[in-house]
């Protein structure tokens, strides 16, 4: 009796009661989508956070002056300090000064209140921030104090209605009163803690020129792989401390770091991933006895088919193997009808995400599609075995007479 | 053909031990058609599993063929009641979902012949039997006697040097268990070897020899008719 006789043979079984072996599988099929749909939620976080956040954006630290002192005592940060903190650090690889404010930008009428940052020529490596069109702000610009902007398309999209991005390389807008020209357009590029894309930036000098009494310098301080993120703190405040002095026990200044928020989602993550995979766990089992049941009570219908088999020239191998299959083709379905409705499920999630987060990239892995095919087929054979062998050992003369 | 010496068959152990066989010595010719009669309980049936390779007796020697099969392996003696014996049943034990021509292809598919040679064989025995034109039906769409012909085919499809037919008659009305003793009597004649169990000495009377069992004994042999064939029962 080769193979593909023995897996029709057992098609038959599980065919023969379409809805009952459904049914059945429910566990089965629940487990193998949350498994797909976790590891589909899991991918799309990881990707981001554990890839471009971490490698890029997440060896970084904020430095800016302490809010959580009185005005007057907070530290003002100098371009000295740049220099100071670059060489003092042990393991920092880019000190960059920067402002952040906030103001009314005015293009062809329309107005919008929004982020504005005067950067160094090198913040899109820093930020992970992306230039689309057009060029980035220069060291010229820095120089000689230009009033250019490289704009974000998140800003521009709330200042006009065209698309056409490339079209405002040249055009001039106003912010706060000042005309300044556009020179580039930031590409929508994964989220960045301390700028984000919905921003205009412009040569440093240009901010300092222009809005000079509005808020103190910030660092942005990036370190490489050997350090922690805790070390460059401890460093910072210590250094600081040391130049500055401390007031009423506390640092002049307030180092930032986002560890703490990928800490969030890694935890957010984890939780995600735990419930979701006690779910399919759970299902799994749950499916894998439903699996085990149904075979007994196939064996059980089908004494006189075990007997008269037996009869007509079967071993107690076939028989076995036959129910064996039987069982491994009823889990592994369960396991194909899983696979579908989970990487349907999870393409739906991964659309609704990206719809609210643009930096979400949720993907299915093939490796989770075998995994849970072979988990499932695996189900088959580890509950089939005992309705299997139970079948194969039936005395042939009693199953006959069994009505 | 078939001899079996001192053959005990007890089920069950110590004091509720049931004694089915004892110290049969019994042998059936090759091409003999034997009819084996006695009361419920007498051992009959037991006799029959054990000649068809379903059981194994606690005690004797079983010689089919000229092989000893007592100490054959499972694998060996599912071979032999694949290749050697054919079974009809009282109750039929049709495949209820498959039809005519499936259930009869069944012994084919553990002997490993391919779909379309198991098909032409299971077609060729169907319209031998006289059920060319039922070949698609299901069981529960066939009479009694029509199911009964649809087992007789597949018992025959792997070519069995002998028949093990237990009670073939006892569910059938008096038409069809004329027709379906007639069919056996024709294979009898091209050279089957048949045993039959039965109640009815009427049926028995189509046998060459018939063997009376009595509390696990054989208490009577009788040779009815030496030549073979059928005899009118009207």
């Amino acid at each position: 009796m080769n193979f593909i006789e023995k897996i029709k043979l057992s098609m038959t079984g599980v065919w023969s009661n379409k809805f009952r072996s459904f049914l059945t599988l429910l566990g089965v099929i629940i487990g193998v989508s949350s498994v797909i749909t976790m590891v589909s939620l899991g991918s799309g976080t990881r990707l981001v956070v554990g890839g471009q956040l971490e490698e890029l954006m997440g060896r970084q630290v904020a430095l800016f002056p302490n809010w959580n002192l009185p005005y007057t005592q907070q530290g003002v940060l100098s371009l000295e300090d740049v220099d100071y903190l670059k060489e003092s650090i042990i393991g920092a690889e880019e000190v960059a000064p920067f402002y952040r404010g906030w103001f009314r930008i005015n293009y062809e009428g329309r107005e919008y209140t929004g982020s504005v940052a005067g950067v160094v020529e090198n913040a899109l490596e820093l930020t992970n921030l992306k230039l689309e069109y057009g060029r980035m702000i220069t060291e010229s610009d820095l120089a000689n104090h230009e009033h250019v902007a490289v704009i974000g398309q998140r800003t521009l999209e709330q200042l006009t209605d065209n698309t056409d991005f490339a079209s405002f390389i040249g055009k001039e807008i106003e912010i706060d009163g000042n005309r300044l020209l556009i020179v580039g357009v930031l590409g929508i590029a994964n989220a960045s803690v301390v700028l984000s894309n919905d921003v205009v930036l412009v040569p440093l000098t240009t901010f300092r020129d222009l809005w000079r009494w509005y808020d103190p310098y910030n660092f942005l301080i990036t370190y490489d792989s050997k350090s922690t993120e805790e070390d460059i703190i401890n460093q910072i405040e210590y250094l600081m401390n040391d130049k500055y002095g401390t007031s009423r026990g506390q640092c002049k200044f307030m180092p930032a770091g986002i560890q703490k928020e990928i800490n969030i989602y890694n935890n957010i993550l984890k939780i995600l991933i735990l419930v979701l995979g006690s779910i399919a766990g759970i299902s799994l089992l749950v499916g894998g006895i439903g699996v085990m049941n149904i075979m007994l009570v196939n064996v059980k219908e089908r004494t006189k088919e075990i007997g008269l088999r037996k009869a007509i020239g079967a071993s107690s191998r076939d028989i076995q193997s036959q129910f064996l299959i039987e069982s491994i083709l009823l889990a592994g379905g369960g396991g194909i009808i899983g696979i579908i409705i989970g990487a349907g499920f999870s393409s739906l999630l991964n659309f609704i995400i990206a719809h609210f987060f643009e930096w979400w990239q949720g993907y299915i892995p093939a490796w989770v599609i075998l995994l849970s095919f072979g988990v499932t087929t695996f189900i088959g054979i580890v509950f089939g075995s005992y309705p299997a062998y139970k079948a194969s050992k039936l005395d042939p003369i009693e199953a006959l007479r069994y009505e | 053909m078939i001899q079996v010496e001192n053959l005990t068959k007890i089920y069950g152990k110590g004091e509720i031990a049931v004694t089915a066989l004892n110290q049969v010595s019994f042998s059936v010719r090759e091409g003999e058609f034997v009819a084996v009669m006695g009361p419920s309980g007498s051992g009959k049936t037991t006799l029959m599993n054990i000649l068809g390779c379903l059981d194994s007796p606690t005690s004797g020697t079983y010689i089919l063929s000229g092989t000893d099969v007592i100490n054959m392996t499972d694998k060996e003696l599912a071979r032999i009641r694949n290749r050697k014996i054919g079974f009809i049943f009282q109750t039929f034990n049709l495949l209820p979902r498959l039809t005519a021509l499936k259930n009869v292809e069944q012994p084919m598919i553990y002997r490993g012949i391919r779909r379309k040679k198991r098909e032409e064989t299971a077609r060729k025995y169907l319209t031998e039997v006289g059920l060319e034109d039922r070949m698609h039906h299901l069981p529960n769409e066939l009479s009694g006697g029509q199911k009964q012909r649809v087992a007789i085919a597949r018992a025959l499809v792997n070519n069995p040097d002998i028949i093990l037919a237990d009670e073939p008659t006892g569910n059938l009305d008096s038409r069809s268990e004329k027709d379906i003793l007639n069919i056996l009597t024709d294979l009898n004649k091209k050279g089957i070897t048949i045993i039959m169990v039965t109640h009815n000495e009427k049926v028995a009377r189509y046998a060459h020899r018939i063997v009376y069992f009595h509390d696990g004994e054989i208490v009577k042999e009788e040779i009815v008719n030496a030549g073979g064939g059928s005899i009118e029962t009207g």
